[in-house]
């Protein structure tokens, strides 16, 4: 199995840079074992002189936003230097994805040829900006057409306080039509990362690459190889009921510091983590009881899990299905890991407030003539409020 | 890279150009003549010097430049165009010490002069000069690779820069509607040497209303103020040159500040379209305020002054027109805040937070913030911060501008020397005023939006 990364925008292309050297610090020291092997397939392909080259594209916008200092080099560059997306999902969806999608198919095509195992696409990208969101949009859509691989999406929710002012609108935009187009949605939470990176890692000046940093070591213990699933499954497989594509990942420990003795004690500070999922409920005013769609247990570390271990996970659990994985081999040097990834209605508060925003935008008409320029209007726009909040409801009546 | 073209109109716009060169030298450092030599390592100096390609072309470009004849040896045009209806001040272009840095095909000239005349500007020579300004752009866009936009520079007050100005406005909207244009226009309030000034100021602001994407207005008065106030505070530190010099380096500073989202890298990138996306709410709400801080070329390195900036951008006194977006009795549309130097994510939203409690907000735009991260900071300093803001503060520009063409028309004074241009038509006058007025309830009308009371489901 291998997994053929698309990074888009300016946050994807930090987030890859992220990814990468986390990726780097994991499998460089590394026996060379079934597992390297097994992950090295999965996100490189080996040139003749031994090389890694990581199966993976850039697509960006705005050629001055690229990592400088990867670790491994990217190939696959899909850049046109054209100023950016100006912040507005129409742009990128309409005009500047038709610059890419060419040259995009093309170095796609490329990968498949070079790998010769079921493939899966996993992109990255944030839902506030232009590049990102509408770019992103528009290729998944694409991809969705043109091949039959499982597409999973790594999707970064923008800070609800505000990082632009048209977030909401490219946000609601974006998800209306990824929704569709994949198999399985991570979500990100600027918000959620920022909570645990002062409130978990103590660092008092947060910048973007610590979040990056985190988000990159989520997405790898749950893609990192693993016994009883083929990577990328684990996702597919909480996600079985089309209605319900939204997942989270929690993680624990976050640092080294943290007791990670046993299972149990990790899952004590997952839980200790959902304490932000209550301040944020509180926040945006919403009563909801925590139901779950189902939900995975990740553990990684030499002793395996006993099902005592996790009894209170699965008493409290409100997921119908709980699957649990092991592998023995340590990740990022930890002695164990834990990451929870759940389907479930903690989603809704994040993506309700947003939409939200989307709506009073809209009622005022605000923003809107940047946006039918491009030939997207207000039949356009109801129609995407209309699939998300039909996503929303039916997180809520969960 | 995003480049840009910059269009230099009249003697004002001109004499802004003559210190805009410098001062973008220095920021990509350059070293002229008088300048220390710079600490900066040459490893730091190629990543630096990466983005010049912001203002200029390069015949072959050489890894980086320590002194301003490295630069012409490597053939280095600035994207710039100057144009003026009189000789005086280009001609001082042809002959100074960047004589080399100028395209001779982009320097275009008449005499004698535009007579301070709106109408003479925009209806007589704009048509004559149609062809030639259109060959020199031509010239100049078919040397970019990713042209970003247009960033014209012109003053309201005389005939050449706001009436060929607002014309060239008008030919490049129709010729290059997908590029960008940025106006950063000079009303000359408080000083006005031009009798006709008020009349020349509303036709002007009336065209960019109209063919703009996005207009920067600076005030002579809250310019000299600011030079007054720092120049009186630091008195050790009164500049050499005459007051101009001064207020000019000032509009350069800003034009600086605004393109450096879009020139340097940073983790959040401001490019200069996204600027049109978040702050212009609804079309023709076009004009934004703009301020920074710290104006001196004084050290900013402790915590307390770096936090102090960030408020500081926004308040009244930073501003460069004569309007306060803190003001609680207007209504602020949108705001965005550039850090430039080390600022952490945490920093900016801190800031926002503090930004938002002394904001009156439309019912919608609570939340129409945008923020952005630029690693480069000025020449000569650790931090600083640029702020931008969509506010009916701006109100008090507009107000002044048509009470002071209301008192010239409601006599009929000077109204002969417009009509005397044949083209020109006496029913602008009326149709002027009308735009005006019309402009102007746009933005009383956002202040009166009450929030709707129903809400989806």
């Amino acid at each position: 199995m291998s997994i053929i990364t698309l990074f888009y925008g300016q946050c994807g292309s930090q987030i890859s840079e992220a990814f990468y050297n986390n990726l780097h610090t994991e499998i460089c020291d590394s026996k060379k074992d079934d597992y390297y092997s097994q992950s090295v397939d999965s996100w490189f392909h080996v040139t003749k002189s031994n090389k890694l080259v990581p199966r993976s594209l850039l697509i960006d916008t705005e050629r001055k936003t690229k990592p400088r200092n990867v670790r491994y080099q990217l190939k696959n560059v899909v850049s046109k230097s054209c100023g950016g997306s100006a912040n507005n999902w129409a742009f990128g969806y309409c005009e500047q994805s038709k610059l890419l999608t060419g040259e995009v198919e093309e170095q796609v095509r490329k990968e498949l040829e070079r790998s010769n195992q079921q493939v899966r696409f996993l992109n990255i990208f944030s839902l506030s900006g232009g590049t990102g969101a509408g770019v992103g949009s528009a290729i998944n859509e694409f991809l969705k057409n043109e091949f039959p691989n499982k597409i999973i999406n790594g999707v970064v929710l923008p800070y609800s306080s505000g990082e632009l002012v048209t977030q909401s609108y490219n946000t609601l935009l974006a998800l209306s039509k990824v929704y569709s187009t994949s198999d399985a949605i991570i979500l990100f939470e600027n918000d959620r990362l920022h909570h645990t990176c002062t409130n978990s890692l103590n660092i008092k000046d947060v910048t973007f690459d610590d979040i990056n940093n985190l988000i990159a070591r989520q997405l790898l213990t749950v893609l990192q190889p693993l016994k009883d699933v083929q990577t990328g499954d684990l996702l597919c497989n909480l996600c079985d009921d089309p209605l319900f594509k939204l997942l989270q990942i929690k993680l624990a420990p976050l640092s080294k510091l943290e007791n990670a003795s046993n299972w149990r004690s990790l899952l004590t500070s997952i839980s200790r983590q959902s304490r932000y999922d209550f301040q944020q409920k509180t926040q945006a005013n919403v009563t909801l009881k925590l139901k779950g769609v189902s939900s995975a247990l990740v553990c990684r570390g030499l002793y395996s899990p006993v099902e005592t271990d996790f009894k209170p996970f699965k008493d409290s659990s409100v997921a119908k299905t709980v699957h649990i994985y092991h592998q023995r081999r340590k990740i990022f040097n930890l002695d164990n890991c834990l990451s929870v990834v759940s389907n479930s209605n903690n989603a809704f508060v994040s993506l309700y407030t947003i939409l939200q925003d989307a709506w009073n935008l809209y009622k005022y008409g605000a923003y809107m003539h940047h946006y039918k320029k491009f030939g997207v209007d207000e039949a356009h726009f109801k129609s995407s409020f209309e699939i998300v909040e039909n996503v929303l409801q039916n997180y809520k009546h969960l | 890279m995003s480049e840009f073209i910059v269009i230099q109109v009249g003697q004002c716009g001109n004499q802004i150009g003559s210190c805009f060169l410098p001062e973008i030298l220095q920021e990509y450092d350059v070293k002229l003549s008088h300048d220390p030599p710079s600490k900066c390592s040459k490893r730091d100096k190629t990543d630096l010097q990466q983005y010049m390609y912001s203002f200029f072309n390069f015949g072959t470009k050489a890894a980086t430049f320590d002194t301003l004849s490295d630069l012409l040896r490597s053939n280095a045009k600035a994207r710039f165009l100057c144009i003026d209806m009189e000789d005086s001040v280009v001609a001082r272009f042809r002959a100074g010490k960047f004589r080399d840095l100028y395209d001779k095909k982009c320097l275009i000239t008449n005499y004698p002069g535009s007579g301070n005349n709106w109408a003479e500007g925009y209806c007589s020579h704009g048509p004559k000069y149609k062809q030639k300004i259109l060959n020199a752009v031509q010239y100049v866009v078919e040397q970019c690779d990713n042209l970003n936009g247009f960033l014209l520079l012109f003053s309201m007050g005389g005939g050449t820069g706001s009436g060929l100005g607002t014309f060239i406005v008008k030919l490049l909207a129709d010729h290059y509607p997908s590029v960008e244009r940025f106006i950063v226009c000079v009303y000359p309030t408080g000083t006005e040497d031009v009798i006709t000034a008020p009349y020349n100021m509303a036709f002007a602001t009336q065209e960019l209303v109209n063919s703009a994407t996005c207009v920067f207005p600076v005030e002579n008065k809250a310019l000299l103020d600011i030079v007054f106030r720092q120049t009186s505070r630091y008195c050790d530190r009164v500049s050499p040159f005459g007051p101009f010099e001064d207020v000019n380096k000032i509009i350069v500073d800003m034009v600086l500040h605004l393109t450096s989202g879009s020139r340097f890298g940073g983790k959040m990138n401001i490019d200069m379209n996204d600027i049109n996306t978040n702050m212009v709410p609804f079309p023709k709400l076009n004009f934004l305020l703009s301020g920074f801080s710290p104006f001196v070329l004084k050290y900013v390195t402790s915590k307390h002054l770096k936090n102090e900036l960030s408020l500081m951008a926004s308040s009244r006194s930073c501003q460069l027109v004569k309007a306060d977006p803190l003001d609680s009795r207007s209504t602020s549309m949108g705001v965005t805040l550039l850090g430039r130097g080390k600022f952490s994510v945490n920093d900016m939203r801190n800031y926002v937070d503090k930004l938002k409690t002394r904001l009156r907000f439309a019912p919608w735009s609570s939340k129409a913030v945008k923020v952005g991260l630029c690693d480069v900071p000025p020449k000569g300093l650790d931090f600083s911060v640029f702020s931008l803001s969509n506010s009916t503060s701006v109100l008090n520009l507009f107000d002044e501008v048509l009470s002071q063409f209301m008192k010239l028309y409601k006599r009929k004074a000077h109204v002969h020397h417009y009509t005397a241009v044949s083209e020109f038509d006496i029913q602008n006058f009326k149709q002027c005023q009308n735009d005006l007025n019309d402009f102007i309830q746009l933005y009383r009308d956002v202040e009166k939006i009450k929030p709707f009371t129903f809400n989806k489901r």
